[in-house]
Protein backbone atom coordinates (compact mmCIF):
# COMPACT_ATOMS: atom_id res chain seq x y z
CA UNK A 1 0.00 0.00 0.00
CA UNK A 2 1.18 3.23 -0.72
CA UNK A 3 2.00 6.27 2.28
CA UNK A 4 -1.41 8.30 0.63
CA UNK A 5 -3.37 5.26 0.41
CA UNK A 6 -2.02 4.46 4.32
CA UNK A 7 -2.82 7.97 5.36
CA UNK A 8 -6.22 8.03 3.31
CA UNK A 9 -7.72 4.75 5.02
CA UNK A 10 -6.15 5.69 8.52
CA UNK A 11 -7.80 9.64 8.10
CA UNK A 12 -11.41 7.33 7.35
CA UNK A 13 -10.16 5.34 10.52
CA UNK A 14 -10.18 8.00 12.58
CA UNK A 15 -12.82 10.28 11.40
CA UNK A 16 -14.63 7.20 12.05
CA UNK A 17 -14.21 7.36 15.91
CA UNK A 18 -13.91 11.47 15.92
CA UNK A 19 -17.73 11.68 16.95
CA UNK A 20 -17.79 10.16 20.14
CA UNK A 21 -13.82 11.69 20.88
CA UNK A 22 -14.95 14.91 20.64
CA UNK A 23 -18.43 13.89 22.51
CA UNK A 24 -16.15 12.81 25.56
CA UNK A 25 -14.21 15.79 25.50
CA UNK A 26 -17.39 17.57 25.24
CA UNK A 27 -18.34 15.55 28.31
CA UNK A 28 -15.71 15.72 30.54
CA UNK A 29 -15.95 19.78 30.38
CA UNK A 30 -19.56 19.23 30.97
CA UNK A 31 -18.90 17.28 34.24
CA UNK A 32 -15.90 19.57 34.99
CA UNK A 33 -18.31 22.17 35.05
CA UNK A 34 -21.21 20.66 36.70
CA UNK A 35 -19.34 17.87 39.37
CA UNK A 36 -17.55 19.58 41.90
CA UNK A 37 -14.12 17.65 42.48
CA UNK A 38 -15.36 16.82 45.69
CA UNK A 39 -17.59 14.63 44.86
CA UNK A 40 -15.24 12.22 42.99
CA UNK A 41 -12.87 12.42 46.26
CA UNK A 42 -16.07 10.96 48.21
CA UNK A 43 -16.52 8.31 45.50
CA UNK A 44 -12.88 7.81 45.20
CA UNK A 45 -11.08 7.45 49.08
CA UNK A 46 -8.12 7.03 48.78
CA UNK A 47 -8.19 3.21 49.94
CA UNK A 48 -5.72 1.35 48.12
CA UNK A 49 -8.19 -1.67 47.71
CA UNK A 50 -11.43 0.11 47.26
CA UNK A 51 -10.58 2.48 44.95
CA UNK A 52 -9.62 0.24 42.15
CA UNK A 53 -12.22 -2.03 42.52
CA UNK A 54 -14.77 1.28 42.38
CA UNK A 55 -12.36 2.43 38.81
CA UNK A 56 -12.80 -1.50 37.29
CA UNK A 57 -16.25 -0.98 37.90
CA UNK A 58 -16.25 1.60 36.00
CA UNK A 59 -14.28 1.15 32.99
CA UNK A 60 -15.98 -2.25 32.95
CA UNK A 61 -19.59 -0.51 32.44
CA UNK A 62 -18.34 2.06 30.19
CA UNK A 63 -17.28 0.99 26.50
CA UNK A 64 -15.21 2.79 23.58
CA UNK A 65 -11.70 3.58 22.27
CA UNK A 66 -8.99 3.20 24.39
CA UNK A 67 -7.86 6.46 23.99
CA UNK A 68 -10.81 7.88 25.11
CA UNK A 69 -9.77 6.38 28.84
CA UNK A 70 -6.45 7.85 28.79
CA UNK A 71 -8.24 11.21 28.62
CA UNK A 72 -10.96 10.38 30.74
CA UNK A 73 -8.44 8.72 33.29
CA UNK A 74 -6.28 11.75 32.92
CA UNK A 75 -8.96 14.28 33.86
CA UNK A 76 -9.76 11.99 36.67
CA UNK A 77 -5.93 12.18 37.74
CA UNK A 78 -6.46 15.80 37.38
CA UNK A 79 -9.40 16.09 40.13
CA UNK A 80 -7.38 14.29 42.61
CA UNK A 81 -8.72 10.42 42.05
CA UNK A 82 -5.69 8.11 43.16
CA UNK A 83 -3.14 6.47 40.59
CA UNK A 84 -4.35 3.29 41.55
CA UNK A 85 -7.71 3.71 40.30
CA UNK A 86 -7.41 5.62 37.14
CA UNK A 87 -5.26 2.37 36.62
CA UNK A 88 -8.13 -0.35 37.04
CA UNK A 89 -10.56 1.77 34.88
CA UNK A 90 -8.09 2.20 31.78
CA UNK A 91 -7.14 -2.12 32.62
CA UNK A 92 -10.60 -2.51 33.19
CA UNK A 93 -11.64 -0.28 30.33
CA UNK A 94 -9.47 -1.86 27.41
CA UNK A 95 -10.07 -5.61 28.34
CA UNK A 96 -13.27 -6.06 30.59
CA UNK A 97 -16.91 -5.24 28.24
CA UNK A 98 -20.33 -5.73 30.05
CA UNK A 99 -21.74 -3.72 27.01
CA UNK A 100 -20.19 -6.35 24.47
CA UNK A 101 -21.19 -9.04 26.97
CA UNK A 102 -23.87 -10.53 24.73
CA UNK A 103 -22.00 -10.28 21.56
CA UNK A 104 -18.77 -11.96 23.20
CA UNK A 105 -20.96 -14.90 24.58
CA UNK A 106 -22.72 -15.38 21.22
CA UNK A 107 -19.31 -15.75 19.12
CA UNK A 108 -17.12 -17.21 21.85
CA UNK A 109 -19.56 -19.11 24.23
CA UNK A 110 -20.96 -18.38 27.87
CA UNK A 111 -18.37 -20.34 29.65
CA UNK A 112 -15.17 -18.37 28.21
CA UNK A 113 -16.72 -15.09 28.21
CA UNK A 114 -17.74 -15.05 31.31
CA UNK A 115 -13.95 -16.57 32.30
CA UNK A 116 -12.70 -14.10 30.66
CA UNK A 117 -14.14 -10.83 31.78
CA UNK A 118 -14.29 -12.18 35.29
CA UNK A 119 -10.57 -12.97 35.20
CA UNK A 120 -9.74 -9.26 33.20
CA UNK A 121 -11.62 -7.35 36.22
CA UNK A 122 -9.66 -9.03 38.96
CA UNK A 123 -6.75 -8.85 37.12
CA UNK A 124 -7.14 -5.51 36.36
CA UNK A 125 -7.29 -4.43 39.95
CA UNK A 126 -4.04 -6.52 40.72
CA UNK A 127 -2.42 -5.35 37.53
CA UNK A 128 -3.64 -1.44 39.17
CA UNK A 129 -1.88 -1.96 42.34
CA UNK A 130 0.94 -3.53 41.39
CA UNK A 131 1.90 -1.04 38.91
CA UNK A 132 1.44 1.76 41.23
CA UNK A 133 3.74 -0.54 43.97
CA UNK A 134 6.77 -0.89 41.27
CA UNK A 135 6.23 2.73 40.58
CA UNK A 136 6.54 3.42 44.19
CA UNK A 137 9.60 1.39 44.28
CA UNK A 138 11.01 3.01 41.22
CA UNK B 1 -27.74 -11.38 17.90
CA UNK B 2 -26.83 -8.93 14.95
CA UNK B 3 -23.44 -7.29 15.30
CA UNK B 4 -23.18 -3.65 14.33
CA UNK B 5 -21.63 -2.60 11.08
CA UNK B 6 -19.29 0.43 10.70
CA UNK B 7 -21.56 2.39 9.33
CA UNK B 8 -24.16 1.97 12.53
CA UNK B 9 -21.10 2.30 14.57
CA UNK B 10 -20.14 6.11 13.73
CA UNK B 11 -24.07 6.92 13.23
CA UNK B 12 -24.04 5.69 16.74
CA UNK B 13 -21.12 8.08 17.59
CA UNK B 14 -22.84 10.92 15.82
CA UNK B 15 -26.38 10.33 18.11
CA UNK B 16 -23.78 10.68 20.99
CA UNK B 17 -22.31 13.35 19.93
CA UNK B 18 -25.39 15.61 19.07
CA UNK B 19 -27.18 14.32 22.68
CA UNK B 20 -23.98 15.76 24.45
CA UNK B 21 -24.43 19.67 22.51
CA UNK B 22 -27.83 19.41 23.42
CA UNK B 23 -26.38 19.36 26.86
CA UNK B 24 -24.66 21.71 26.20
CA UNK B 25 -27.54 23.93 24.99
CA UNK B 26 -29.57 22.74 27.91
CA UNK B 27 -26.87 24.26 30.15
CA UNK B 28 -26.33 27.28 28.39
CA UNK B 29 -30.30 28.43 28.85
CA UNK B 30 -29.79 27.23 32.45
CA UNK B 31 -26.41 28.70 33.52
CA UNK B 32 -24.72 30.56 30.71
CA UNK B 33 -21.48 31.18 33.01
CA UNK B 34 -21.27 26.96 33.61
CA UNK B 35 -21.59 26.58 29.90
CA UNK B 36 -18.98 28.94 29.19
CA UNK B 37 -16.79 26.87 31.97
CA UNK B 38 -17.39 23.80 30.56
CA UNK B 39 -16.34 24.78 26.88
CA UNK B 40 -13.24 26.57 27.87
CA UNK B 41 -12.36 23.66 29.90
CA UNK B 42 -13.09 21.21 26.32
CA UNK B 43 -11.34 23.24 24.38
CA UNK B 44 -8.54 23.01 26.78
CA UNK B 45 -8.51 19.67 26.58
CA UNK B 46 -8.60 19.44 22.90
CA UNK B 47 -5.81 21.34 22.51
CA UNK B 48 -3.43 19.30 24.79
CA UNK B 49 -5.09 16.36 23.39
CA UNK B 50 -4.64 17.32 19.51
CA UNK B 51 -0.69 16.15 19.42
CA UNK B 52 -1.38 12.98 20.63
CA UNK B 53 -3.94 12.63 18.04
CA UNK B 54 -1.25 13.52 15.41
CA UNK B 55 1.04 11.28 16.46
CA UNK B 56 -2.09 8.10 16.62
CA UNK B 57 -2.72 9.56 13.24
CA UNK B 58 0.43 8.61 12.11
CA UNK B 59 1.08 5.76 13.73
CA UNK B 60 -2.11 4.30 12.16
CA UNK B 61 -0.59 5.32 8.49
CA UNK B 62 2.31 3.59 9.06
CA UNK B 63 0.47 0.21 10.15
CA UNK B 64 -1.27 0.65 7.10
CA UNK B 65 1.35 1.13 4.88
Amino acid sequence: MEWKTAFIKAGKMFWGMAPVLIGVILLIGLANAVIPSSCYLTIFSGNMFLDPLIGASIGSILAGNPIESYVIGGEFLNVGVSLVAVTAFIVAWVSVGLVQLPAEIMILGKKFALIRNGLSFIFSIIVAILTVMIMGLI
Amino acid sequence: MKLLKASEQSRIGYYFLGIVLLAYIFLFFIDPIAMEKALTFAIHVFESVIPVMIFVIVLMTITNY
